[in-house]
């Protein structure tokens, strides 16, 4: 999941920016109003953490104009200003959550997920697809009866196939949401995850979960998708390995 | 709890009870001099009622009297010349009755003098007959032959009567005059006949002042058996003088000590002279004046209680209508005072309508008086200044507190993602050192809230010393300098000294050094800083600090000083500022006696001068 953290006090992005990456956010930074307008209106962010006291433009402003834009990105403002007419007014102007300075990272991170959920319209932070129950709030994945361990790159993978698992999704959305801004997109970074998961997920089991599709991109199965057989999954998988050789 | 309209209704009441007595006692006074001249007047109007009647039933007694008495008098005459004709034509006279004959054989027996002729009608006791009337003991008429009309009434016969008597029945009503009478003639005025029986009073004659025909004499004498009475002699006559042919003799004496004295009866000559002496109780008299004195008691009583109440109802009626006036001006009173006092309810509504969210005072200027308009100016200013201050004091703990949890987030922050998970010794350094460098900052933001705090609390100790300002700028300089070449700006010192002043050095060291970092901060790389000291025209000392930084507007300008207050938010970052360091530096100069000055062009520079005492 990546988000935009807009924030003009260096120690903090610092901090933040390293404990989001260990909990498998991509994260991109901005210290100034400007520059988060620009990147808010260039890339799909999932949740953007936002100030409201910053240089050039305020968090506020800028909350304003994205909104009238049509730009529905979670917001969630992280301000030192806590008084109950600044909630008011950071929720009003079209805030999602509001969490005020100093904060504890777990309610910060639990906070990002509720709101990663609620853009998925989900509520429950069980997924299950047939034997796998991803805990997106535990952030841990199990197959049958058996804990699967995960990076966090490949947990980050697997919840956002999860979040949109029956459908498609593209090289490009998983690389949208998965790197930050410095990540070097190389062109088969994606593959080099999806087969790590495969190894993780799906083998030694009878049906495999994650599908390729050829020309498009990956899916995880859907949870009423039981009919597909393992052989045609076999087969996608042996073509979504295909471009990764080349 | 005093209340402006129970107080000014209580005063009101006062005044009005005290104006209502006061015109109570005036009117009580006044009606009551009224009444009593008109309770005066009826009673000279009764009393001399009273006094006329009194005199009306004396006359009415007197005349009475006469009337009676003249009625006997009358009488007596026609009686008497009755049988002088007689006398005077004896052959005319037919036969007489044996009655008759015998009657003359008594006659001539008697006296032929006519010595007395007398009345006597007893007083109640003394009189058994009742309504009668005898004239009897006629004597001494040589040829009477006086008819006797006998004693058929009762009178105690027995005896011969030897007198002419004369009966006169119902002559008188004497029902209500148990009256006495005495008949004297002029002939024998010391000797009244008595018929037997009665007694006689036997009152001497005193004929004095009686000359004439019909003169009377009123007199009020005391009767030992009878008691105060008032006897009234009258003369009557008889007769012709022919008639009687001789002069009666003097002489006849008369009890002593009664009647006037030396009175012999005058004898005019010319006839026979008949004195009725009438006797009648006064108590008749003092009945009726008794009764009218009562009568006139009662009226009086009357008059004074028909007053008193007049008076009564008077201070009734005053009284009932003070109680209305009284009543009717409360109620009114109170509403009138309520409808005055609404402008101040008004007033007192607005400002209880007054909070710490609301310091507006919500109400019109029209609502209000002139009384009021002061207050609630005034109280529009002071709430204005208060809502000024108030906001002034929010906004300095939103900024307050915004400072201090901004480098804590960032301290937690640093703290939390450090402790998440297992860490290399280099990685836990990083950690600490980043904490670090967040608690200086936290450190020194802390010390600058707290400079200000005693400024505010006017705890701040100016220990003034001699000093020479321009070491202090050489020592500033060689602190600022490093700092600045590190930033590519050129660092100019033009310092005229030694320029002492007596002063804080302490003070003035925060304030140069805090102007020079300013100018280091907001300046531009390539730029240049000039630090220049002189000594002041009336002594003191001069102190500028120019830079040809970002510079500022007008509209920043004014707003430097201000707490809180950045030009540029965006260099918070650095962490040093926090907008309170020139709001330090101006209360440093301030307390140092000195003046702040500023002047700056946007995009060309900054120059602060600061100007000191000796």
């Amino acid at each position: 999941m990546r988000i935009l953290l807009v924030e003009d006090q260096i120690p903090l992005i610092k901090a933040l920016r390293q404990g989001l990456e260990e909990e498998g956010f991509a994260v991109d930074t901005s210290t100034d109003g400007e520059d988060a307008d620009g990147k808010a209106r260039t890339t799909p962010y999932d949740v953007i953490v936002l100030d409201i006291q910053l240089p050039k433009v305020d968090g506020l402003t800028l909350l304003k104009r994205w909104r009238s834009a049509g730009i529905n990105t979670h917001v969630l403002m992280l301000t030192a200003r806590g008084t109950t007419e600044d909630k008011i007014a950071g929720l009003d102007s079209g805030a999602d959550d509001y969490l005020t300075k100093p904060f504890e990272l777990d309610e910060l991170l639990a906070r990002l997920r509720a709101l990663i959920r609620r853009g998925h319209q989900k509520k429950d932070p069980l997924i299950k697809v047939h034997d796998l129950v991803i805990d997106t709030a535990a952030r841990s994945v199990s197959r049958g009866s058996k804990k699967i361990s995960l990076t966090p790159r490949e947990y980050a993978l697997l919840e956002f196939l999860a979040f949109h698992s029956g459908t498609v999704v593209t090289r490009t959305m998983i690389w949208e949401h998965l790197y930050d801004e410095y990540d070097e997109n190389t062109s088969n970074v994606v593959d080099v995850y999806i087969r790590y998961l495969r190894n993780k997920i799906d083998k030694g089991y009878e049906n495999a979960l994650i599908l390729t599709k050829w020309g498009e991109g990956y899916m995880l199965r859907g949870a009423d998708d039981l009919d597909t057989p393992a052989e045609e999954a076999a087969v996608e998988v042996a073509k979504a390995e295909k471009p990764k050789k080349k | 709890m005093p209340s402006l309209r129970r107080s000014l209704i209580a005063y009101f009441l006062v005044l009005l009870g005290l104006a209502l007595l006061a015109y109570a006692i005036v009117i009580d006074r006044f009606a009551h001099e009224t009444l009593r001249a008109r309770q005066d007047s009826e009673t000279k109007r009764i009393d001399e009622e009273h006094d006329r009647n009194v005199q009306d039933a004396e006359e009415k007694f007197n005349e009475q009297m006469f009337a009676h008495a003249r009625t006997l008098g009358l009488q007596l005459r026609q009686v008497y010349q009755g049988i002088t004709q007689e006398a005077q034509q004896p052959q005319q006279r037919r036969p007489l009755t044996p009655e008759q004959l015998q009657a003359q054989e008594i006659q001539k027996r008697v006296p032929r003098q006519f010595d007395a002729l007398m009345v006597a009608l007893a007083f109640g006791d003394m009189n058994p007959v009742g309504p009668s009337f005898v004239l009897q003991g006629i004597t001494g008429y040589r040829n009477s032959r006086t008819a006797l009309f006998g004693s058929a009434l009762g009178w105690p016969t027995g005896t011969p009567i030897n007198t002419t008597a004369i009966r006169v029945q119902q002559s008188f009503d004497l029902s209500d005059h148990p009256d006495y009478f005495q008949i004297h003639t002029n002939l024998s005025p010391s000797k009244p006949i008595l018929p037997k029986g009665v007694k006689s009073l036997d009152l001497p004659l005193d004929t004095s002042g009686l000359s004439e025909p019909n003169d009377t004499r009123y007199e009020d004498i005391d009767i030992p058996q009878v008691g105060h009475v008032r006897r009234l002699v009258y003369r009557s006559f008889i007769n012709t003088p022919s008639f009687w042919g001789r002069t009666p003799q003097p002489g006849g004496g008369r009890p002593p000590g009664v009647g006037a004295p030396g009175g012999r009866p005058p004898n005019t000559g010319d006839g026979q002279a008949v004195y009725v002496q009438y006797l009648r109780k006064l108590s008749e008299l003092d009945d009726i004046k008794t009764a009218q004195q009562s009568n006139l008691d009662v009226l009086l009583a009357l008059i004074e209680a028909e007053t008193r109440e007049s008076h009564e109802r008077l201070r009734i009626r005053v009284a009932g209508i003070a109680g209305l006036t009284f009543v009717a001006l409360f109620v009114g009173g109170w509403f009138i005072i309520g409808i005055g006092l609404s402008p101040l309810r008004k007033l007192t509504t607005a400002v209880s309508r007054v909070n710490e969210r609301d310091f507006r005072l919500n109400m019109e200027r029209t609502d209000l008086t002139v009384e009021l308009l002061p207050i609630h100016d005034k109280l529009n200013q002071s709430l204005d200044a208060l809502r000024i201050a108030f906001e002034r004091e929010k906004e300095a703990i939103a900024d307050i507190s915004h400072e201090l949890r901004t480098p804590v987030a960032g301290l937690l922050a640093t703290l939390d993602v450090a402790l998440r998970r297992p860490r290399t010794a280099e990685q836990y350094q990083k950690a600490l050192e980043e904490c670090r460098a967040i608690s200086k900052q936290l450190a020194h933001l802390v010390e600058r809230v707290m400079t200000l705090a005693y400024l505010d609390a006017d705890q701040t100790q100016v220990t003034r010393t001699e000093t020479d300002a321009a070491a202090l700028a050489e020592g500033c300089a060689s602190i600022i300098r490093p700092l600045s070449e590190s930033q590519s700006v050129t660092f100019n010192t033009d310092i005229d000294g030694p320029t002492t002043l007596d002063t804080d050095p302490h003070k003035l060291r925060e304030v140069m050094i805090n102007l020079l970092h300013n100018a280091v901060e907001y300046n531009r790389p390539g730029g240049q800083i000039d630090l220049r000291v002189r000594p002041g025209h009336g002594g003191g000392a001069v102190v500028e600090v120019a830079d040809t930084g970002i510079g500022m507007t007008a509209e920043v300008q004014a707003k430097i000083f201000e707490r809180f207050y950045r030009a540029d938010p965006s260099r918070t970052q650095t962490g040093v500022h926090a907008g309170l360091g020139l709001a330090i530096v101006k209360e440093y100069v301030n307390r140092l006696g000195g003046t702040i000055a500023v002047e700056s062009k946007l995009g060309q520079g900054t120059t602060f001068r600061v100007t000191l005492p000796a």
